[in-house]
């Protein structure tokens, strides 16, 4: 709290620079009014060639809330916008580092690839499941887990445009997996791009990341192609414990690689591309991964020789019309999904560990594989006949598939052959498919000019659980030209992933239960957007949630013998604030601060525990002369509880200070933009927290440096 | 984490500076020089009876030059003109013409189709000058200024007033 009451004491020092609100006329006749030498005297707004600070200030518009064009005050959900530029002036070089800047998301690590969770509003989850990414509209979902999937990386940050972000439900839109909140990432395309930009990125890490941006018109088709390639060696903080340390505990050996690295190396290549003409558009988006570490992997054990692969491909086709016929808009879009993903050398114990009194000369090794395909239509129309009123409806399927999984490992611990086990009927998990359908409508009616009310329903049915029905409802109050007021409810569901529903009870690890039903949640939410004056604009809102029949693994005997199963037993109540401030002190500079609190119990009024109670992100923005942007971020999280039966210390609060300093003339015909940066300028041991068995949770990195360097022709 | 509270105190404490001359976009700016100049240039006498400013190429100014134009209505005693040219072949009437190619090459020929014409040719594209342009604006600590080749002026039969030669900085070949 002590930070939150010194930023405040800051910003008080702070006299606030109103801006002229001169209509345009009136300040060019002020101009006409100089004297030619007069002329050279006076400021020029760069806002207009390089838009952080008006950008950070003005109005946003998002579509993500109800799939109509709305400004963040007014949107039916607690929305947070992120363009390109405020992906620019931040130097983010990750998708992680972009959305620590939502208030009440804090990202935090799985054991596997120490990928990041974006944890909202104190829900966490080690797949994160709880949370619908989405590029260009499309899902991100592995049907087995419910996580993002393997080795999935978004798009370069390079190539995105913007994200918006609902924090909060949006299954009445969305369907499933909408509980904590929805990610859309909207790529570049020809126009955002309009010629050639090269650009290399090193740093820390032995980071190796160039790129290739381009957008243009070839044969009357409007054209964005980006490639990305990227070779890292991934931090090295210490990891004090992992499983195979316990199995060394209890057996006197000592063959864990724990403390010590986890490895993190990867080598990735993307392409990513959008042709449109006229109504139609079809995207690209395919990831190749190789010598991928697996952090502390599926296995919680650290091998410097596990290494995972992954193919991923995403295409779509769609059609957008927005008016077809008389007051009818259109939108029909085809999509594709395939991700291949292998498993190699995933060790569950290390050469010469001694397991239920066995010593594994070659230790336990596994190859795995999993292929997954995923096939979706989505149609929606608009409506905007009535006077007051502008109907969606809209309708969908989709068919997903878990196609092909392999497992090999060593059938006889001594002897180093791998033996593919599904000879022997052994699956790690079975091949299955889900399908889903979907109805929707949704009424935005406008009241009166101060008051809209938008209600929405969706039903879904699934082949494999029942079907659910998620209803929402906001009413928003424009109560003066600069302040408006929502109140919103919101019902949402997670679907139970196929591990939940169908792990084999021969795995040992946990048996699957195939009658599981959604989690469901629903959620009040209460905001307030305040426009003070041009340049500062605060909002708040307030929420409380509750997820019932959440799925948790719990210790069920079946056949005599005890063994994990899941069940729809868990409940969770979360409740918090989230406050916003962006602010653009004069035309040289910006701030956006923005502080959440969240408390989230389970069903015994027990702590939930897992996530930050307060969390602080301030950005600042400077302009240094012409062409010298400097941007400082803190991101601040503090006071994180470990869940009941996790007796371990409390995790460290920490700061994460970063700097970066970007060069860019603005004048026409340069094309040098050039930025240095560092992260975690402060070296805080940040970490994360792990699994409840293992000391010492899961290292962000250190301190960090990084160049960055973009030409564009 | 002190360290970092007195990074941010120190941040803002760099003197914000509030200047009484308001501030304006950059086409603004530019807009009125643009009309100005009319005032600080001699023209060859011709029969015309109106004043053409005339941009080519992309237009930036979008509607500034037209409410300049609005109000100001006259420039050396003709009233004053804002036209959007798209070719180099409709450019002959104009006294001032901004411009603003995306490619670097079509100024050469531009330039070369101009010669001897006196119409001043105003821009904003670095080398604008070194091209054969007349005059660049410029932008130096955030504040617009003007780059004049008097020698250009000369070949085509223009003056510019002491005034204009004063404020602007000189490129000599």
């Amino acid at each position: 709290m002590k930070f939150i009451y010194n930023i405040l004491i800051v910003i008080s020092f702070n006299t606030i620079v109103f801006a002229s609100n001169e209509e345009k006329e009136a300040r060019l006749d002020a101009l006409m009014g100089l004297e030619i030498e007069q002329l050279g005297e006076v400021e020029v707004k760069l806002d207009d060639v390089f838009d952080i600070f008006d950008g950070l200030v003005k109005p946003q518009n998002v579509k993500v809330a109800s799939g109509i064009q709305q400004s963040t005050a007014t949107a039916p959900a607690s929305t947070t916008v992120i363009t390109s530029q405020d992906i620019e002036a931040t130097g983010a070089r990750n998708l992680e580092e972009v959305l620590e800047a939502v208030p009440g998301m804090h990202v935090s690590l799985s054991e596997y690839r120490f990928a990041p969770l974006y944890d909202v509003r104190g829900m966490h989850s080690s797949t994160n499941n709880e949370i619908l990414m989405m590029v260009n509209g499309v899902p991100i979902k592995s049907i087995i887990d419910g996580s993002r999937g393997g080795a999935w990386s978004p798009p370069p940050v390079q190539s995105i445009s913007r994200i918006e972000i609902i924090r909060g439900p949006g299954s009445a839109l969305y369907g499933a997996d909408a509980v904590s909140g929805v990610v859309n990432i909207i790529t570049k395309i020809a126009d955002d791009i309009n010629g050639t930009e090269i650009g290399f990125r090193t740093g820390s890490f032995q980071i190796y990341n160039p790129w290739l941006l381009h957008g243009g018109e070839h044969k009357g088709f409007k054209t964005m192609l980006s490639l990305n390639y990227l070779d890292t060696d991934g931090h090295k903080e210490t990891v004090y414990q992992d499983m195979q340390s316990l199995l060394d505990k209890a057996s006197g050996t000592n063959v864990s690689k724990a403390q010590g690295r986890a490895y993190l190396q990867q080598k990735q290549l993307s392409i990513q591309a959008n042709v449109s003409k006229e109504n139609w558009q079809s995207n690209l988006y395919w990831l190749r991964g190789r010598n991928i570490g697996a952090g502390l992997s599926t296995t919680f054990v650290i091998s410097p020789e596990e290494n995972h692969e992954q193919d991923f491909i995403q295409a779509d086709i769609a059609y957008n019309n927005s008016q077809i016929i008389k007051d009818w808009g259109i939108n029909a879009r085809l999509s594709y999904q395939g991700a291949d993903d292998k498993l190699l050398n995933s060790y569950s114990a290390r050469p010469g560990a001694i397991r239920n009194g066995e010593l594994l000369p070659y230790g336990a090794p596994n190859n795995v594989g999993y292929y997954q395909r995923q096939t979706r239509l989505d149609l929606s129309s608009l409506y905007r006949g009535f006077d007051k009123h502008i109907i969606r409806l809209g309708i969908g399927a989709s068919y997903a598939e878990l196609y092909k999984t392999t497992w090999s490992y060593l059938l006889n611990k001594q002897s180093p052959v791998m033996v593919d086990v599904r000879a022997l009927g052994m699956v790690s998990i079975p091949e299955n498919a889900r399908q889903n359908r979907y109805l929707f409508a949704q009424d935005t009616w406008h009241i009166d000019s101060n008051w809209e009310l938008t209600t929405g329903i969706r039903h879904d049915w699934y082949s494999d659980f029942e079907g659910t029905t998620n209803p929402r409802a906001a009413l928003v109050w424009q109560v003066m030209p600069s302040l408006t007021a929502k109140l919103l409810y919101g019902k949402a569901f997670r679907a139970p992933s196929f591990v939940e529903m169908y792990l084999p009870a021969s795995n040992v690890v946990a048996a699957g239960n195939p009658h599981l039903k959604a989690e469901v949640s629903s959620t009040w939410e209460i905001g307030v957007d305040y426009r003070l004056n041009s340049d500062l604009n605060l909002a708040l809102n307030v929420f409380d949630y509750t997820v019932t029949d959440k799925i948790q693994r719990t210790l069920t005997k079946l056949n005599n013998f005890s063994i994990y199963t899941y069940n729809n037993i868990g409940t969770l109540k979360g409740s918090g604030f989230e406050l916003e401030t962006r602010w653009k002190i004069n035309n040289k500079s910006s701030l956006l601060f923005n502080y959440a609190y969240a408390k989230v119990k389970t069903e015994n009024s027990n702590e939930a525990g897992n996530y930050p109670h307060h969390q602080a992100y301030v950005r600042h923005d400077l302009l240094l002369g012409n062409n010298w942007f400097f941007n400082t971020k803190i991101n601040w999280v503090s006071n994180r509880d470990r869940p009941l039966g996790d007796d371990r210390p409390l995790l460290k609060d920490y700061v994460e200070l970063d700097l970066t300093l970007r060069y860019k003339n603005m004048s026409k015909f340069n094309p040098w933009d050039i930025a240095i940066g560092v992260r975690n300028l402060l070296n805080e041991d940040r970490r994360e927290p792990g699994d409840a068995r293992l000391i010492g949770d899961y290292p962000k990195a250190g301190r960090e440096i990084f160049g960055e360097i973009r030409y564009k022709f | 984490m002190r360290i970092s509270f007195f990074y941010l105190i120190l941040l803002f404490l760099i003197p914000q500076i509030s200047l009484a001359i308001s501030e304006a976009e950059e086409y603004e700016i530019k807009a009125a020089y643009l009309f100005n100049l009319g005032n600080f240039i001699k023209w060859p006498a011709t029969s015309q009876d109106s004043f053409e400013i005339c941009v080519l190429g992309q237009d930036v100014f979008k509607e500034n030059l037209d409410l300049i134009a609005k109000k100001e209505k006259k420039l050396q005693n003709k009233l004053a003109v804002i036209k959007k040219k798209s070719s180099l072949d409709d450019v002959n009437q104009c006294s001032i013409l901004f411009i603003n190619f995306t490619e670097q090459s079509q100024f050469q020929a531009a330039f070369d189709k101009l010669k001897g014409k006196p119409i001043l040719t105003v821009g904003d594209t670095e080398k604008f000058i070194i091209m054969g342009g007349m005059i660049q604006f410029y932008l130096q600590a955030g504040k617009i200024r003007l780059m004049i080749d008097p020698q250009t002026l000369d070949e085509n039969n223009l003056k510019a007033s002491s005034k204009l030669l004063q404020i602007s900085q000189r490129v000599e070949r």
